[in-house]
């Protein structure tokens, strides 16, 4: 069979392709290229460095170099209470990476970054890190056991699921992570269905809402064991909301187009003012729990 | 009675005051309801007669829409209605003298003695265009006489003459030539009307709604010109009796087939051929007509193609019967069927498959017209609208001997009943109420899988249902001789799955006559619509999904405001317009940055996409002004129109909250049509269109960026590992302007009268110098050692296209 995809856009394909041209666009004044700094960093009091890149951006069109290095640039770090000042060299055009390890976040505060350049770029971003909550994580988990059709092993299908309880009157965003720890096995871990990666609790305020399950698989005896043994490491990513509108718009933008020219463009958000980029932070809020 | 020049009525109990001798309307303080129904009673004077009746053309007894009947002597008139019906009102009078006028037909012009009410059926006479070089005195229906505004009539026989692609006749294609009208990409048959989308548009055939009016991927619309009586559309001051649409009504009317005798036409282009037949089934009572059309690539090719086969073709098929019961009674049933499909058979000793799109529309329309007296004309109707698409894969494996079978559909459904009365009590009073009831089964989407060779099986339907429903009530009131209102009010209800939706939606457009053939009018309209079409592609394309309003997506709302100026030229047959217009629209539908509708990739997942969660609502605003200059009779017809034009939306979660030009905003659109009558035998007509670029987001940077992706060791501390992520710097949306549209299109007809009839072999050529206009564009890189390249590249659609085409008619 023809693969779905490619079976169903023949008509139109054949339709364009038997009557279109492409040629180079020359006669339009494309849009400008300006040059700025790349600035990103997720910050939280649970994280023990701060880490953060400084690059450039780089064109679209003409002759296509590879982004300039930020050269020498001044970082100023402010949490609220302490400021810190970095003055260092960038050399490389990508990955530039600063860990601060002397600079506290703490949680309630703002967080201001300000980078600037020898070449006068400068980026500037801030953001408020939540305070850390008690979500009452709860876990539910059903185990089923299978014989699998094809080799005739016995499978286990552990299915998870989580319950929080939001925290009223605030807007809360967040982000789900669980994790297994087996004893004496290699560690399994499971994300959320993509629609939960980061989510919020609108509509929700103050309620209980249980969040989609999470399933874990395994096919060998000895596997099973180390799940029925092991311990759900569940950790809720209590973010603010550039934290959760860049990831959005991350997982729109990887979705997006399905090379269709006239679906509408996802742009990546940044709240990094004069560059690009995000600054954004989050406490965490864990549960361990004993598999049964 | 207020009569037709000095009015002066004093009802001092009603505090009404009336001064027309001095120009001056004191006050109004009673509601509009008093003074259009209590008013025309107190004002009725003692003897009254009426003369009515209904307007045909005289060679084929077809009935005339908006045929102007005008009583000289008492400067008063109307216009015949949707059925060919007319009802004046008068004082006795020992003599009047009544013209018919209408274009493209001889006046007709009767004295009568008028002492008892009249029954008075016209016939109509074709004019021989010819013998109308010299425009006479005759008196023609006037736009500065009409109280419609931003309202434009075309005739089935304008539209024939006008070059287009392949040289397939296309209503929709000569619509979007009017000002005020975009289409969306190239050779699309999309209407952007003042800014508004292509579902804001109600394209209405015979009282059906037609939902997607394209054939072959929109390039071709689906309206037969052979079989058409009337297209009008009406771009704002809505009368009431129009709803569920914001921004366009485009109303087109069948032919009731030959009342006379048996007639044919037909032809055939590069893209399809086509035939019609009309007659009289019961001389002047019952009358058919039958058309049709069918692209016949696929038959030519079929000889040719061998294991592989690709095939595509699209039919439609008009018919409509009507009966005369008499003056009081008429029925009419008629109907509409098209059907496209896309096919791609795969025949091998292996497997055999067949994999496909098809769309199609089918209407089907009865109406009953009665005639309660000779003021009050009736219509009921009862009609059926159907749109639906489908994708299927059928599969064979020829050594399993298993099927495998799968298919995604998706549609909408109408039953509607609509009842609509026409009342004219007197020449100052033209009353219209009805109310019309949709019932509307929506299907978003169904997808079906039976697979035999991997034992799995998948039925996933969904229906949605809503009923939309209006009433109205409108007058067209002429209180002066100069001032003409159409003042209405209609009321629109919808009952989503949730929630009911109602809303009072005021209408009014007032035309006053500052000189002879000079008018200033001005309209209000405020609109809801209460279904979307949620696009695929951007494209109009058939994949486009119709769905309700729903408790989480509220109706579309519009309100709109017109004024402008109309001068008719009588000495050059020629008509002035300039219109100003400001349109804003709330809970618009857009999409959300990114989203795709693109079920076709994989209608597993379409299935479990909710298209509530893709959507956002938001608001747009349109303004612009309109010129127009037209020409409707003579060797050289046709019109220049002119517009210019601002669209902004604004969407919470597009754009990062801020306003951005839509992508169909167009600050200049020209266009010029004309059509040239060089003798009995050659008709030469040409096109030339201009439009600004469209409005499209273009990244001039990128930028890498790390992304957080949280982890955890195994003492639970938690640590950060950047992801490595492309972004694009777009700046604000659409802020790029793509290359401005141009195009020339010329064609010749070349006509003979043979014994048999007439044949015509047209001649036309389609974009004649050849422009490449860019139908999208993508940005790429190239590499030229050693050094790489961002380039922008242009995908044009159609170079010069030369046509020939063949027409008969007997």
């Amino acid at each position: 069979m023809i693969p779905f995809k490619t079976k169903y856009f023949i008509p139109v394909l054949l339709t364009l392709l038997i009557t279109s041209c492409t040629k180079d666009v020359n006669n339009l004044k494309l849009p400008d290229f300006e040059q700025k700094l790349v600035l990103s960093s997720f910050i939280s009091p649970n994280l023990p460095v701060i880490e953060l890149t400084v690059d450039c951006n780089m064109n679209n069109f003409g002759k296509l170099f590879p982004p300039e290095p930020p050269g020498k640039v001044t970082i100023l770090l402010t949490n609220g209470i302490d400021e810190v000042r970095i003055d260092t060299t960038l050399l490389k055009s990508l990955h530039n990476k600063i860990l601060v390890k002397n600079m506290p976040v703490k949680e309630g505060k703002s967080f201001k970054i300000k980078v600037i350049n020898s070449k006068g770029l400068s980026a500037e971003a801030s953001c408020a890190v939540p305070i850390k909550r008690d979500f009452h994580i709860e876990v539910d988990t059903t185990r089923l056991l299978s014989t699998d059709p094809f080799g005739g092993n016995t499978r286990s299908t552990l299915s998870i699921k989580v319950s929080i309880t939001d925290f009223p009157g605030e807007s809360n965003y967040y982000r789900l992570l669980i994790t297994t720890q087996t004893y004496g096995g290699s560690e399994l871990s499971g994300q959320p269905e993509k629609g939960d990666v980061v989510f919020s609790d609108k509509g929700k305020d103050g309620k209980k809402f249980v969040l989609r399950s999470v399933t874990f698989f395994s096919n060998y005896i000895d596997s099973i064991a180390k799940v029925d043994s092991s311990f759900l490491r569940i950790y809720l990513l209590n973010t603010d909301k550039p934290y959760y509108d860049f990831h959005q718009s991350l997982l729109t933008s990887l979705n997006s187009g399905d090379g269709n020219p006239f679906s509408e463009p996802a742009p990546l958000y940044s709240n990094v003012s004069n560059g690009v980029g995000i600054l954004a932070s989050y406490t965490v809020d864990s549960l361990i729990f004993r598999v049964k | 009675m207020i009569s037709d020049s000095h009015v002066s009525l004093n009802i001092s109990m009603k505090k009404i005051f009336l001064r027309h001798g001095n120009k001056l309307i004191k006050s109004f303080t009673l509601s509009l309801f008093i003074f259009l129904f209590i008013l025309p009673v107190f004002s009725q004077p003692k003897r009254q007669y009426t003369i009515s009746g209904f307007v045909r053309e005289a060679v084929s007894g077809e009935s005339l829409i908006g045929v102007n009947v005008y009583l000289k002597d008492h400067k008063v008139g109307t216009v015949t209605n949707t059925y060919g019906f007319y009802s004046l009102t008068m004082p006795s009078s020992d003599s009047i003298e009544l013209i018919i006028s209408y274009v493209g037909f001889s006046t007709e012009t009767f004295k009568l003695s008028f002492q008892k009410d009249l029954e008075l059926n016209i016939n109509l006479k074709p004019s021989i265009v010819l013998e109308e070089v010299t425009i006479t005195a005759i008196r023609k229906e006037k736009q500065s006489e009409s109280v419609k505004m931003s309202t434009i009539n075309l005739q089935p026989a304008q539209i024939k003459n006008v070059p287009t692609l392949f040289g397939e006749k296309d209503v929709l294609k000569v619509i979007q030539l009017l000002p005020g009208v975009q289409k969306g990409s190239e050779g699309s048959s999309g209407l952007y009307v003042r800014g508004g989308g292509p579902d804001q548009n109600l394209i209405i055939l015979d009282d059906a709604i037609v939902y997607n009016a394209n054939h072959l991927f929109g390039f071709f619309s689906l309206f037969n010109g052979d079989a058409l009586k009337s297209v009008e559309l009406t771009k704002g001051g809505f009368p009431a009796r129009y709803g569920g649409r914001l921004s366009s009504v485009l109303e087109m009317n069948m032919k009731e087939g030959n009342k006379k005798e048996w007639h044919a036409e037909g032809g055939v282009g590069l893209i399809s051929t086509r035939a019609t037949v009309e007659g009289p089934i019961i001389k002047d009572k019952c009358s058919i007509l039958l058309s049709g059309r069918r692209t016949f690539a696929d038959l030519l090719l079929s000889p040719f193609l061998k294991n592989g086969k690709t095939s595509y073709y699209f039919y439609d098929f008009n018919a409509k019967i009507n009966y005369d019961f008499g003056r009081r009674d008429k029925l009419y049933l008629s109907g509409y069927f098209g059907q496209d499909k896309y096919s791609l058979l795969t025949h091998t000793p292996e497997i055999r498959e067949d994999v496909g799109f098809n769309w199609g529309n089918a209407t089907g329309t009865l109406r009953w017209n009665h005639l309660f007296t000779n003021k009050l004309f009736s219509n009921t109707s009862l009609i059926f609208s159907k749109y639906s698409f489908g994708i299927y894969d059928k599969y064979y494996d020829v050594h399993e001997d298993k099927n495998y079978y799968a298919e995604y559909y998706s549609g909408i459904r109408d039953y509607s009943i609509k009842y609509d009365i026409d009342y004219m009590p007197n020449p100052q009073h033209l009353i219209k109420a009805g109310f019309t009831s949709i019932y509307h089964q929506f299907n978003p989407h169904a997808f079906v899988e039976v697979d035999s060779i991997n034992n799995n099986s998948v039925r996933d339907i969904t229906f949605t249902n809503g009923i939309e429903s209006g009433i109205y009530l409108e007058d067209t009131w002429h209180p002066l001789q100069a001032l003409k209102i159409n003042g209405g009010i209609r009321f629109s209800h919808f009952v989503a799955i949730k929630k009911q939706y109602h809303f009072v939606e005021p209408r009014l457009s007032v035309a006053w006559k500052l000189s002879n053939d000079f008018a200033l009018k001005g309209s209000y309209a405020s609109m809801n619509q209460y279904i979307h079409m949620i696009s695929n592609t951007g494209l109009s394309l058939q994949t486009d999904l119709w769905v309700p309003t729903t408790d989480r997506v509220k109706p579309q709302q519009s309100k709109q405001v017109a004024l402008g100026l109309v001068k008719d030229f009588t000495k050059h047959d020629l008509t002035f317009s300039i219109e100003g217009y400001y349109k804003k629209m709330s809970n618009v539908i857009g999409y959300k940055e990114g989203a795709t509708f693109l079920v076709v990739d994989n209608p597993n997942l379409a299935a479990e996409k909710n298209w509530e969660d893709n959507v956002t609502a938001g608001k747009a605003w349109s303004y612009g002004m309109e010129f127009l200059l037209q020409k409707n009779e003579g060797r050289l017809t046709g019109w220049i129109g002119y517009t210019l034009s601002w669209t902004l939306m604004q969407f919470d979660s597009v754009n990062f909250g801020k306003k951005f030009y839509e992508r169909y905003d167009r600050r200049h659109d020209i266009s010029i049509v004309a059509n040239y009558k060089l003798s009995d035998h050659i008709t030469l007509s040409g096109t030339w269109v201009y439009g600004t670029g469209n409005s499209i987001s273009l990244s001039g940077s990128r930028y890498r960026i790390a992304a957080d992706i949280p982890k955890f060791d195994n003492d639970s501390h938690i640590f950060n590992q950047l992801g490595d992520w492309m972004g694009y710097d777009f700046g604000q949306k659409n802020t790029f302007r793509m290359a401005p549209y141009h195009r020339l299109d010329l064609g010749i007809q070349f006509h003979k009268t043979k014994k048999w009839g007439e044949r015509i072999w047209e001649v036309s050529v389609y974009n004649v110098y050849n422009r490449m206009n860019p139908f999208y564009y993508y940005s790429t890189q190239t590499f030229k050692n050693p050094d790489t390249y961002g380039q922008l590249k242009q995908v044009s659609l159609f170079p010069v296209i030369p046509s020939i085409s063949y027409s008969f008619k007997f």
